[in-house]
């Protein structure tokens, strides 16, 4: 029978072996070759060697490296091959100069960005204090206009439109007014347009400083805003108030009160 | 003939272009015993000035003098270099002129940084070596993305495995031919050697280096890994002699 190759029995012993996984790096490798390290490195890096071909590889290439011997300057041979490899070298050099000197715009995915420098954020700013300007001013109108509807009954304006100069005056509250018999009044209803409308206005005096009774000044259609009211007598001195109602299908709605004050006839 | 000794201290003198002759460059002077032996003299001398005028052409580049010239020379003398590392690593010739050029675009970015604290050839070494490491992560990232495999890269189911070229398949049909009574005789045979002489025969037969190359490894003359090998093997035989067949790993005639 054949004896078994002493050189493949120990490649098989060699196979048994745990595996090297420390491998020394590059820069420890060339200081074992310059004989810097100590000895006992020395021989882990030999053993190393022996268990790992990449290592032992990576060696010699440094070794061929350090080894290499450039030919004298002056006269050396010229390598066509390397002259060649030299221009173009040279000429990509200068394309990676001018790419340098004008870099194109690089590309790069955009990162969402954070929400404070996000450009949606002034706009939304903006937008809200936008609406908070509106609001208010919308605000204050209603109010307004809230405080103009509560008042009405008692802020009506009374204009007198006869041309007669002793009931010339005006109507407002507490303003005096000359008036008498067959002075015709302006009561302007309401300009609010969505105020309700009546085809018919029923008006009464009601006295407020005395007891008199109410006298009707009888009923009539408004004038688009405008009621017209004109006094049956002449009231006597004191503070009364038109009692307008609106009649509508049979029932009277009441609309407003209009003060206005009857002083003394001038001497 | 000149003795093994004073061709080491002549090669140290110069192979080192700074350095005094220390440390391992006695041991390793004789590595370059082969290519050197004819001329040691005449070859050494070229080396030392070709090594002085690259620096030159360094200091000249670094300091803005005819900056275009200064690098011309540094890439004419050192692309075969370059040219032959990525050769040996088995790409195509388009890919070693990319990785060439790469390569000596970069050493062109960084050579202001150079401060000649190591040797020129070692700072190319590592800038190289870091072009060739990125372009095998880029392919291994490349093939990761990558959806189909090609039926030639599934042939080599244990390629991928770093460190030890024993592969597992190679292994098993080794390791059925050797019985445990084999190995242990053989491990202890391989035991008994002298640490050095013992590396030097499993360099040899694990890896199939040759001798130069197992010198570099070691940090010794080719004579000695020649002599070690020569003695192991004839230890081996008188040990193994009844178990194994004769150890073919060093030649049969003595060089000592």
């Amino acid at each position: 029978m054949d004896k078994p190759s002493f050189e493949e029995s120990l490649r098989a012993l060699a196979a048994r072996r745990p595996r090297e996984g420390n491998h020394p790096t590059l820069k420890e490798l060339v200081a074992y070759r310059g004989g810097e390290l100590a000895a006992e490195e020395d021989d882990h890096i030999q053993e190393h060697l022996t268990q790992c071909r990449d290592c032992a590889q990576l060696l010699l290439d440094l070794a061929e490296f350090e080894q290499f011997p450039p030919p004298p300057e002056e006269e050396g041979p010229v390598d066509a091959r390397a002259e060649a490899a030299w221009q173009r070298f040279r000429a990509r050099l200068e394309e990676t100069e001018e790419d340098a000197a004008f870099p194109p715009p690089i590309l790069r995915p955009r990162l969402p960005l954070p929400f404070w420098r996000r450009p949606a954020l002034p706009w939304a700013l903006a937008a809200a204090l936008a609406l908070c300007v509106v609001g208010l001013w919308q605000r204050t109108g209603m109010q307004e206009r809230e405080i103009e509807k509560l008042s009405r009954p008692l802020m009506r304006s009374v204009t007198l439109s006869s041309e007669d100069d002793a009931a010339r005056g005006e109507g407002d509250q507490g303003s005096p007014v000359r008036t008498g018999e067959g002075v015709t009044y302006d009561l302007l209803l309401s300009s609010d347009p969505a105020a309700p409308r009546y085809p018919l206005y029923a008006v009464e005096i009601v006295p407020v400083t005395s007891n008199a009774k109410p006298i009707s000044a009888g009923q009539d259609a408004a004038s688009g805003e405008i009621l017209h009211v004109t006094l049956p007598s002449a009231p006597e001195p004191g503070d009364y108030y038109f009692e307008v109602s609106g009649i509508e299908g049979g029932r009277q709605t009441p609309v407003g009160r209009y003060p206005f004050k009857v002083l003394p006839a001038r001497l | 003939m000149v003795s093994s000794d004073t061709m080491a201290i002549d090669q140290g003198l110069y192979l080192r272009r700074t350095a005094p002759l220390v440390g391992r460059d006695v041991r390793r002077a004789g590595f370059a015993e082969e290519a050197v032996m004819a001329e040691p003299t005449l070859r050494g001398s070229g080396i030392e000035e070709g090594r002085r005028s690259v620096n030159i052409w360094i200091d000249r580049w670094q300091q803005g003098i005819d900056p275009d010239e200064s690098f011309r020379h540094i890439f004419r003398n050192y692309y075969p270099l370059v040219r032959s590392f990525f050769a040996r690593h088995g790409f195509s010739e388009q890919e070693i002129e990319d990785l060439a050029q790469e390569t000596f675009l970069r050493v062109y970015r960084k050579l202001d940084g150079f401060r000649g604290d190591s040797q020129f050839e070692t700072w190319l070494f590592q800038v190289t070596n870091n072009v060739y490491k990125n372009e095998l992560r880029s392919r291994t990232a490349q093939k990761r993305d990558a959806r189909e495999v090609a039926l030639e890269e599934t042939e080599d189911p244990v390629g991928a495995e770093a460190g030890v070229s024993l592969s597992a398949v190679e292994a098993g049909a080794l390791d059925g031919m050797l019985t445990d009574e084999r190995a242990e005789i053989l491990h202890q045979a391989m035991a008994e050697l002298p640490p050095q002489m013992r590396r030097c025969v499993e360099l040899r037969v694990y890896w199939d280096l040759k001798y130069r190359e197992i010198a570099v490894l070691m940090g010794v003359s080719i004579d000695t890994v020649k002599a070690h090998l020569f003695q192991a093997r004839q230890l081996l035989r008188n040990k193994l002699g009844g178990y194994f067949a004769e150890p073919r790993f060093a030649d049969s005639i003595s060089i000592v």
